[in-house]
């Protein structure tokens, strides 16, 4: 049997932002869900589980100050990196990606037989790293007014308090909605990879995955490694 | 031979006089010489009309004690024969001076017929002769002679007519045992009683009534009717709680009319025999002043003292109205109810602080102290300042204006099962206040009826403080500790904790350096247009941002999973 060539298309430090920023999204959405419908039994349960609302407060502070680090190395990788930097420009939005989502959708349809031209970055993909992004820096800046109430509430009075409360609140739904139904599926759940994919571990994809997947990557890329394995 | 005999008896006779004769006065007259005249059974005389023997039966005589005095000894008026018709009567205190003595003292001196109307006249025999009319057993009978209206009495009802003693003998008690053969005294009844009754003689003695030396104590007879008198476990149940409230009554009528407004009186006025008396409380015979620790109504032992009655399933059964033991159980738990019992402390209340002793009046008695309206000032006897604080407070006031909804003491505290603040089992822990106030605050009825906020109680399960509560953090805030508890009042008024002034001062009891913007914005936050606008608006946004998504996202996936599969069917 032929070997499949294997390419790493993340790298370890990519892998480490990516595990920390997983752990402490688990943490936070499980810990915040649970405060969310106290009245539910998963809300009853967690809370016991931590030892109380205390130390429920305690976990999810604890996570929070993990999303923050996290936030701050990325912001440092992809602005003094070279790699970080230029992941940084295939992740940024393009005209394009609306055409290639277009493309896709059609082809998912069955309405066309090409696939959509790709880069390193699909339409989905680059979504859900600015709905992360955009997540977070929400999450961050409502968690931390929360947190230094007393603080915040020298300078905004208490109606604006409480509607950060109701964002915070409900932004970690949204998230907890994209990271289940959305990012679960296209990485892992679905039938192709399910139940699971190992990219995350070990950052990698077969060569031929990834020229279906993401034709333009490959052409710009991996075309030479082909051919030479060839 | 016979006539021999004669001589001989008549020599003997002669002789026996002959020897008398020089002692009774020889050169008189003698017994035979009166007989002469009183031997003769025809002889009498007319007294007002009656026909009165004169007759004088000889042989009796001699059988008597006096049988062998001369007749002149008694009749000594007689100095020569014939005699006057009319004669002074004979006085036996010649001879018995004590016993005139002592009868002269007595109530019998009035009579006129003197010693003889008990010992008879020349028939008197001694009393140690069993057939004898004054033998003690005889006795009794004697003084019912002339006191007859007393025998049905004496006989039939009297607990004295059959008596077991010490010992083991049975028989009666007679009548000289009380009043005294001789004198006829109306006897002293504790004393004389005591004389048997010696347990019960020594329990007065050691009462508060022996005690206090009052000029009249209270006897015997006061309670115990003189000769009907009864050993109490043969009265009624019912007769003998008159006896004994009536026998206290003549001196204590104060306390006996308060008995009367109370439940027990008025109880006792419908002819209930469960009712206590005063006996039931106080006791009987050794009856302690309240400052005795002995006593059954010293302070320690009250609550005891109404328990027996109280904790009697049996008899409380019976009164389904009333609480029933389990409410006194929790009393003797609760932290007044320990304080007395346990720790044995005089200022904490026992049953008769709150609820009067006499004059126990039911709550539903506008005079009760324990009617809702009066309760705060009860309470108040112990916890002054606490009541002026709540006076003040808006349910102090309301409850004043005649709005019984309105909560006083007992509502939030309990009535008999009050526990200490830091009990947690108790309606007052930080762990139970939202529960004790919701029980009206979320209560539909009271909420619409006086414009109170509907939905404090379910926004405060919602806020972080309830979250917190909810899972067993006593620190944080419950009701009372932004709103108060005895001093509570409405926002509006400018002494209450939460008037918009005063939100930054109490938030700031846990929230250090809490600033004025803590007031700016509603506390109880319901989400809708009304009353936070801005928190609904955010709300209905992210609901529908959050419904569009979650739609996207399954058909997205749905898109995939067919698409996917066509793609293999097809074999691309």
């Amino acid at each position: 049997m032929e070997e499949k060539i294997m390419i790493e298309r993340f790298t370890r430090s990519q892998r480490v932002q990516h595990f920390l920023l997983l752990v402490s999204f688990i943490i936070l959405i499980v810990t915040g869900l649970a405060l969310k419908f106290h009245d539910s039994w998963f809300g009853k349960l967690v809370i016991t589980l931590e030892g109380g609302v205390i130390a429920r407060g305690i976990f999810h502070r604890f996570a929070a100050v993990l999303l923050i680090f996290v936030a701050f190395y990325h912001f440092f990788y992809i602005i003094f990196t070279r790699y970080g930097h230029d992941e940084f420009l295939l992740v940024l939005p393009k005209f394009k990606d609306f055409k290639a989502a277009f493309q896709s959708v059609k082809f998912t349809l069955g309405l066309s037989a090409e696939h959509a031209e790709i880069d390193k970055y699909a339409p989905p993909d680059k979504f859900q790293y600015w709905a992360v992004v955009a997540g977070s820096f929400l999450m961050i800046i409502t968690g931390l007014v929360l947190w230094y109430q007393t603080q915040a509430m020298l300078v905004l009075p208490k109606w604006a308090i409480d509607i950060t409360r109701v964002v915070h609140s409900y932004q970690g739904v949204i998230i907890a909605v994209v990271i289940l139904l959305w990012h679960l599926y296209i990485v892992h759940l679905n039938p192709k990879r399910f139940p699971m994919s190992r990219i995350w571990i070990d950052g990698k994809v077969s060569l031929e995955e990834l020229k279906v997947e993401h034709p333009l990557e490959y052409e710009r890329k991996y075309q030479g490694v082909a051919d030479e394995n060839k | 031979m016979l006539k021999v005999k004669i001589i001989f008896k008549t020599f003997l006779f002669g002789l026996s006089l002959s020897l008398l004769l020089p002692v009774k006065g020889w050169g008189q007259f003698s017994n035979a010489d009166c007989l002469n005249c009183h031997g003769d059974k025809t002889l009498s005389r007319m007294v007002k009309g009656r026909t009165i023997s004169l007759y004088l039966d000889e042989p009796l005589f001699k059988k008597s004690i006096h049988g062998e005095l001369e007749c002149t000894n008694c009749h000594q008026s007689i100095k020569e024969l014939p005699h006057a018709e009319k004669l002074a009567s004979p006085d036996c205190g010649t001879c018995h001076s004590d016993v005139r003595g002592m009868v002269s003292k007595g109530l019998h001196n009035l009579i006129k017929d003197g010693c003889w109307a008990c010992h008879g006249t020349h028939d008197i025999k001694s009393s140690q002769v069993s057939t004898s009319i004054t033998h003690k057993d005889n006795r009794t009978e004697l003084c019912l002679k002339c006191h007859k209206d007393r025998e049905n009495v004496f006989f039939t009802t009297y607990q004295h007519s059959s008596v077991e003693f010490p010992g083991g003998a049975k028989g009666k008690v007679h009548c000289y045992q009380c009043h005294d053969s001789h004198r006829a005294s109306l006897p002293e009844p504790v004393k004389v009683c005591g004389t048997c009754h010696n347990k019960i003689f020594a329990e007065l003695n050691k009462s508060v009534h022996a005690k206090a030396k009052l000029r009249e104590l209270p006897n015997c007879r006061n309670c115990h009717s003189e000769h009907k008198v009864k050993a109490g476990e043969l009265v009624d149940k019912f007769t003998r709680l008159t006896q004994e409230i009536s026998g206290c009554r003549e001196c204590h009528s104060k306390e006996t009319e308060d008995y009367f407004q109370g439940m027990h009186g008025k109880e006792f006025q419908k002819k209930n025999p469960d009712v206590p008396s005063c006996v039931s409380c106080h006791g009987a015979h050794g009856i302690l002043s309240e400052k005795d620790p002995e006593s059954p109504i010293f302070h320690n032992n009250i609550i005891k003292l109404c328990v027996k009655c109280h904790e009697d399933e049996k008899l409380m059964a019976k009164y389904e109205q009333l609480p029933q033991p389990v409410v006194f159980k929790a009393f003797e738990k609760s932290v007044h109810g320990m304080a007395v019992e346990e720790h044995g402390l005089l200022v904490a209340p026992s049953c008769i602080e709150c609820h009067g002793a006499h004059e126990m009046r039911p709550a539903d008695d506008p005079k009760s102290p324990v009617n809702k309206v009066n309760i705060a000032h009860t309470c108040a006897k112990c916890h002054p300042g606490i009541d002026e604080v709540y006076q003040r407070s808006i349910h102090g006031v309301t409850l004043s204006k005649g709005i019984l909804d309105s909560p006083t003491c007992t509502d939030c505290h309990g009535e008999h099962d009050i526990t200490a603040v830091r009990d947690p089992s108790g309606r007052v822990s930080p762990k139970n206040i939202p529960k004790t106030c919701s029980a009206c605050h979320a209560e539909e009825k009271i909420v619409k009826k006086y414009g109170l906020l509907p939905v404090a109680y379910d926004t405060y399960k919602d806020s972080f403080h309830g979250i917190a509560h909810k899972f067993g953090e006593i620190v944080v805030a419950d009701c009372a500790s932004c709103h108060g508890y005895h001093d509570i009042l409405p926002s509006s008024d400018p002494r209450s904790s939460i008037n918009p002034k005063n939100i930054p001062q109490t938030c700031g009891k846990c929230h250090k350096g809490a600033s004025e913007n803590f007031a700016k914005g509603k506390v109880h936050i319901e989400a809708t247009k009304e009353s936070s606008l801005g928190v609904y608006i955010v709300r209905k946004f992210y609901t529908w941002f959050i419904g569009i998504l979650a739609i996207l996202f399954v058909a997205y996936i749905l898109l995939d999973v067919l698409g996917r599969r066509r793609r293999r069917i097809k074999g691309i």
